[in-house]
């Protein structure tokens, strides 16, 4: 019998979790740099799904490249947001516009956040990106009106249409797709990498594939020596 | 000071407020240069001297204050010149806001955790208790607790800074002691030149403030000597030879206490808080991150816009000649 797609054993894990209330999930990933290619597909997918402009991304993918010729690796390491158990951006933010959920996502309220971009400066990850208010195509002969169409994050419909948007201003960053996973369906980056190299899923259920990745490889996270506790695990 | 002087300092101030309304009116952050990677430049390089120098300056109110005669007007000059100061600084943070308009909201939902949110009701109270020295009978009391004040929002402002864990070049303990010892600098020498701008005498007080401004330039010099080899950068060195200057006419007892002295000494110090703040992200968060998605935002590579540059000199420009008209207006038997 053919196995089943990860994607839907992970949809499925996700109706799972979103059956239990929100602090008895946990959302965390599991990135195989094994398995990515380095396509960009989840970059560009998240850019798409969430119309970032210029200066912002939340999941850019590095290249890292080892050893001496003829010995040589290269590597790609997805970068979303680590979604740290003890985020260092929360608290220094002065209007609490940036918080820890219940469900281990750190969130930010774009209507509260007043830009002062402490957050963005205290990440040691850099994960954090600042919204210009520009766009990729206004100073081209065709300016494109889907640059300025709505979005979903944190729940609610945003929109980059002018000065007045509480987004342009803000700090920016992954959020785990949000929206979308309170609606079932998976982060964006999952759905569009290539080589299911993204796990993501309720770290707290035992039987979900992100929980069974975790514990069945070895597994690492970035600067662990800061004390952050990064909700994202690599392979 | 003279006409020209004060035509030159007015225009470059109109040209700043100019571009400073243009950036939270019209072009919003199109028109500045800092991003994700940097995320602070010029204008927090000028927030955290002018912050620093209101802070001295207090101080120095203080210090003035143990005097004999005319003590009293010295510690009124030290005050007005410390609350135009943290007005200014407090413009630098304003317009550095992405939303600039929002900025009351620290105070109507502040977050107890953030030491910016702290350091932003320290302000307000250094604020009313400046007012209350100067329009109330209560000096001395008034005055002390603006000197707390002082030491209250500078702590806060240190402390956040040295708390960055993502900065290497801040997380240190050296951090709050580089402030303080930086804002003596930076208050001395900003008295000393609204003293000389205003034409107040500092009468004996000279003496002190030429051996304090003296000491505290060379303790500040030697912070950036260590800030520089134990972070790896090295742009505040760039600092420390400005600052040698001032040194050089401090230690000769016959120049004046003027406004190159001073001057001097607070333009090396600006060219040192930049620095800091500029090269505290002169690293990667992770490796390659900055090959990852390339664009002008999310790079290491930062340099003042024009916008930047005009509010910077402009709001410069007006906290001379606020200080100075405000000393004209409220201290008239120095005139």
């Amino acid at each position: 019998m053919a196995q089943e797609d990860i994607l839907l054993t992970m949809q499925k894990d996700l109706a799972n979790a979103l059956k239990k209330t929100q602090d008895k999930r946990r959302w965390g990933m599991v990135l195989d740099t094994r398995k990515c290619v380095g396509c960009f597909a989840c970059t560009i997918g998240c850019i798409s799904e969430y119309k970032l402009p210029p200066g912002v991304v939340y999941r850019p993918v590095l290249e890292k490249a080892t050893g001496t010729y003829p010995e040589v690796k290269r590597q790609f390491i997805p970068r979303p947001c680590f979604q740290c158990e003890n985020p260092t951006c929360v608290g220094v933010c002065p209007v609490g516009a940036t918080k820890k959920e219940p469900d281990g996502i750190v969130s930010i309220d774009y209507a509260k956040c007043i830009g002062c971009r402490s957050c963005v400066s205290n990440c040691p990850y850099g994960a954090r990106t600042f919204d210009a208010g520009t766009y990729y195509t206004e100073e081209t002969a065709q300016p494109q009106e889907y640059e300025k169409g709505g979005f979903y994050e944190y729940g609610k419909l945003w929109r980059r249409n002018g000065k007045s948007s509480d987004v342009i201003g803000s700090a920016r960053k992954c959020h785990f797709c949000t929206s979308r996973i309170s609606q079932g369906l998976l982060p964006i980056c999952v759905t569009t990498c290539i080589g299911r190299a993204t796990y993501f899923g309720d770290l707290k259920d035992d039987q979900s594939l992100v929980r069974k990745v975790l514990t069945s490889n070895k597994v690492y996270r970035y600067k662990e020596e800061s004390g952050t506790d990064p909700q994202v695990y690599y392979i | 000071m003279n006409k020209t002087t004060r035509v030159i300092l007015a225009v470059l101030f109109v040209l700043g407020i100019g571009a400073a309304l243009g950036k939270a009116l019209l072009w919003g952050e199109s028109v500045t240069n800092y991003g994700a990677y940097v995320p602070w430049g010029l204008w927090v390089g000028l927030y955290v001297l002018l912050v620093a120098a209101a802070a001295g300056s207090a101080w120095v109110a203080v210090y003035v204050s143990q005097g004999d005669e005319g003590a009293g007007d010295l510690s009124r000059m030290c005050l007005i010149t410390a609350g135009a100061s943290l007005v200014f600084g407090l413009a630098f943070i304003g317009i550095d806001l992405g939303k600039p308009f929002k900025g009351f909201l620290i105070f109507i939902s502040p977050s107890f955790s953030s030491k910016l949110a702290w350091a932003s009701w320290l302000y307000v109270g250094f604020f009313i208790a400046v007012a209350g020295y100067l329009f109330s009978g209560a000096k001395k009391a008034f005055l002390y607790l603006a000197a707390v004040a002082a030491v209250g929002f500078l702590l806060a402002e240190s402390l956040f800074f040295s708390g960055m864990v993502a900065r290497a070049a801040w997380s240190s303990f050296l951090t709050p002691i580089a402030f303080f010892i930086s804002a003596i600098v930076a208050g001395t020498a900003m008295v000393c030149l609204m003293a000389e701008i205003s034409g107040t005498s500092l009468g004996k007080a000279s003496d002190g403030l030429r051996k304090i401004l003296l000491y505290a330039i060379g303790a500040d010099v030697a912070m950036e000597v260590i800030h520089a080899f134990t972070s790896g950068s090295y742009f505040g060195l760039i600092a420390v030879a400005i600052l040698i200057a001032p040194i050089y006419l401090l230690l000769n007892k016959e120049k004046p206490l003027g406004v190159m002295t001073s001057g001097l000494a607070l333009f090396g110090l600006a060219v040192g808080k930049y620095g800091f703040v500029r090269y505290g992200f002169s690293t990667e968060a992770m490796p390659g991150l900055t090959e990852a998605f390339q664009d002008a935002r999310l790079s290491l590579a930062y340099m003042p816009s024009v916008v930047e540059w005009l509010v910077a000199i402009g709001f410069v420009a007006g906290m001379i000649l606020v200080a100075d008209a405000a000393l004209k207006k409220l201290m008239p038997q120095s005139r």
